[in-house]
């Protein structure tokens, strides 16, 4: 799945008309088991969607128009009902361009504290390098803003935790920029892995495979090299873990319906010997409870496999990415009479313990799968949207931030494990319980 | 070009050939069957199998009894009365 196609053209929920693609929500919301893991899909509701008056009308600024901040803006004005009233960056080149994409409607600041020291806002959007993601979140909350925060919510765990405790001490909206939870492909395959259509799901396997070394131009002669490609600093980011595996992480928590018991794996500089700090190559493993585990590769120098979730059950697969189901019915016998043929071409009429009285080798299926998808959509798009639903309504969305919040601390977990070489074990304070009272519909002023 | 006969007896003669063919690949199927304790509506659903080694089976026969009358005649040329 594209992280943002900036392309916005014409009807930007793509070939599904708007009213076409909410329905989906409605008919979705009507699932117990879905509202059961996702009960923030009852918000997406066509008729909660009301444009009328402007008072309704939700004011946000945006803090980093970099790459994402930009695809995120272009989202925003395009949401009828959104008011992007100020932009945020302390880099010329975005700063411009973020102006120029508002056509100078919005003002402009070079420092967040006094884009929120200047109010009129609601709420506002970060996307900043993660590093930054901290101590905007918690100075916005604290001014009595509530909060779009791109994933992985901070570098740190200890800056996870402030976050964590400003939400809840301030009744704001936290919510992070995990769209898979927006996806009504993903809401589709939950659905069915409820109602057991493939069966006891026991492992997630997960990778984002992509060939590229991951950098940005950095104009010459100049010293923002840390600036831009901050993702390749271990100061600003873990890399491949924070910002590609948190999306598979709340896959896999979502799917299982837990938090890991613990994570083990590996890290490396295997081939881009550039000066970067991150691992160009990561393997993880996360084990949850009942003997489940989440698989999870990432590598940055071959892109043939691509990105995909694998969602392994006892009667079936589903492929998420590529929006394919799989039947797991089992492989009728090889005839006996070939069989015999195999035998005699390979001289050997023996019993062999490897597959029975005839080794025939346990090759993939072939099975082309069933197409699951449910439209062409911008889950991105809905999971801004639904920031500003849930501002007007003036509600959290329950267990929303618990998926963004267990996620980004699973993922930074994940790292301690690549870097120690050892086994790390998820500790109870890290643990929001499910009937937090922050998290299910407590409305907050 | 010749027209080339082919007698009643000798259509009846290869017909039973290719059935006794037919009946050898059949229960060698059986015997497969037997032997690898697959299941026995093989001995249906595997027919297009059997067919197929049975025209196999048959070509074979073919071949063998047209090099063995070359054989004969060659012998019979240069060895016999």
């Amino acid at each position: 799945m594209a992280e943002g196609n900036i392309e916005m053209k014409g009807d930007y929920f793509g070939s599904t008309s708007r009213r076409a693609f909410l329905q989906q929500f409605v008919t979705l919301s009507a699932s117990s088991t879905v509202l059961a893991v996702a009960p923030w899909v009852n918000l997406l509701r066509a008729e909660e969607l009301n444009y009328g008056s402007s008072s309704s009308t939700v004011r946000i600024g945006v803090v980093g128009v970099g790459s994402r901040g930009q695809a995120l803006l272009l989202r925003l004005l395009k949401i009828p009902y959104i008011r992007v009233v100020a932009v945020c960056d302390n880099y010329d080149i975005n700063y411009d361009r973020a102006l120029k994409i508002t056509e100078n409607g919005a003002t402009g600041y070079r420092d967040y504290r006094r884009m929120i020291d200047a109010g009129n806002l609601d709420g506002i959007v970060i996307a900043t390098p993660l590093a930054e993601h901290a101590h905007i979140t918690v100075d916005a909350l604290n001014a009595g803003l509530h909060v779009f925060c791109e994933k992985a919510m901070a570098r740190t765990l200890d800056s996870i935790q402030k976050m964590r405790v400003a939400h809840e001490q301030t009744g704001k909206i936290l919510q992070i920029g995990l769209q898979r939870l927006f996806d009504p492909s993903y809401l589709h395959a939950i659905h069915q892995i409820h109602l057991g259509e493939i069966g006891e799901v026991t492992q997630v396997r997960a990778y984002w495979h992509r060939n590229s070394d991951w950098r940005r131009p950095v104009p010459p002669g100049s010293d923002l090299e840390t600036k831009i490609n901050w993702r390749l600093y271990r100061e600003t980011s873990a890399g491949l873990v924070t910002e590609l595996a948190t999306h598979h992480i709340q896959v896999a928590n979502w799917i299982f319906g837990d938090i890991p018991t613990r994570v083990m794996g590996s890290g490396r500089i295997a081939y881009w010997q550039d000066g970067r700090e991150v691992y160009d190559h990561i393997a993880l493993i996360y084990d949850y409870p009942q003997g489940r585990q989440l698989l999870y590769d990432s590598m940055t120098n071959n892109a043939k496999y691509g990105l995909e979730a694998q969602i392994l059950g006892d009667k079936g697969t589903i492929e998420v990415e590529a929006m394919k189901g799989f039947s797991e019915a089992p492989s009728p016998p090889t005839p006996g009479i070939l069989q015999l043929i195999n035998n005699i071409r390979e001289k050997s009429f023996s019993v062999l313990p490897i597959g029975g009285a005839s080794w025939v080798p346990e090759l993939a299926s072939t099975d082309l799968g069933e197409n699951m998808s449910q439209g062409n959509y911008d889950s991105t798009l809905m999971s801004l949207e639904a920031f500003a639903m849930s501002i007007r309504r003036n509600e959290i969305i329950p267990g929303l931030f618990r998926e963004g919040y267990h996620t980004s601390v699973a993922a930074l977990l994940g790292e301690q494990a690549m870097d120690t070489g050892t086994t790390v074990r998820w500790s109870q304070e890290y643990t929001i319980p499910t009937n937090s009272v922050n998290e299910y519909g407590a409305s907050h002023s | 070009m010749k027209d080339i006969l082919i007698s009643a007896e000798r259509l009846t003669s290869e017909i039973r050939v290719f059935i006794g063919c037919f009946i050898a690949t059949f229960l060698l199927n059986l015997v497969a069957i037997v032997r690898y304790k697959t299941q026995f509506q093989e001995l249906i659903s595997q027919l297009p199998i059997v067919l197929f080694l049975t025209v196999v089976m048959y070509l074979a026969l073919v071949c063998l009894r047209i090099s063995r009358n070359m054989l004969s005649r060659y012998y019979a040329k240069y060895f016999g009365r």
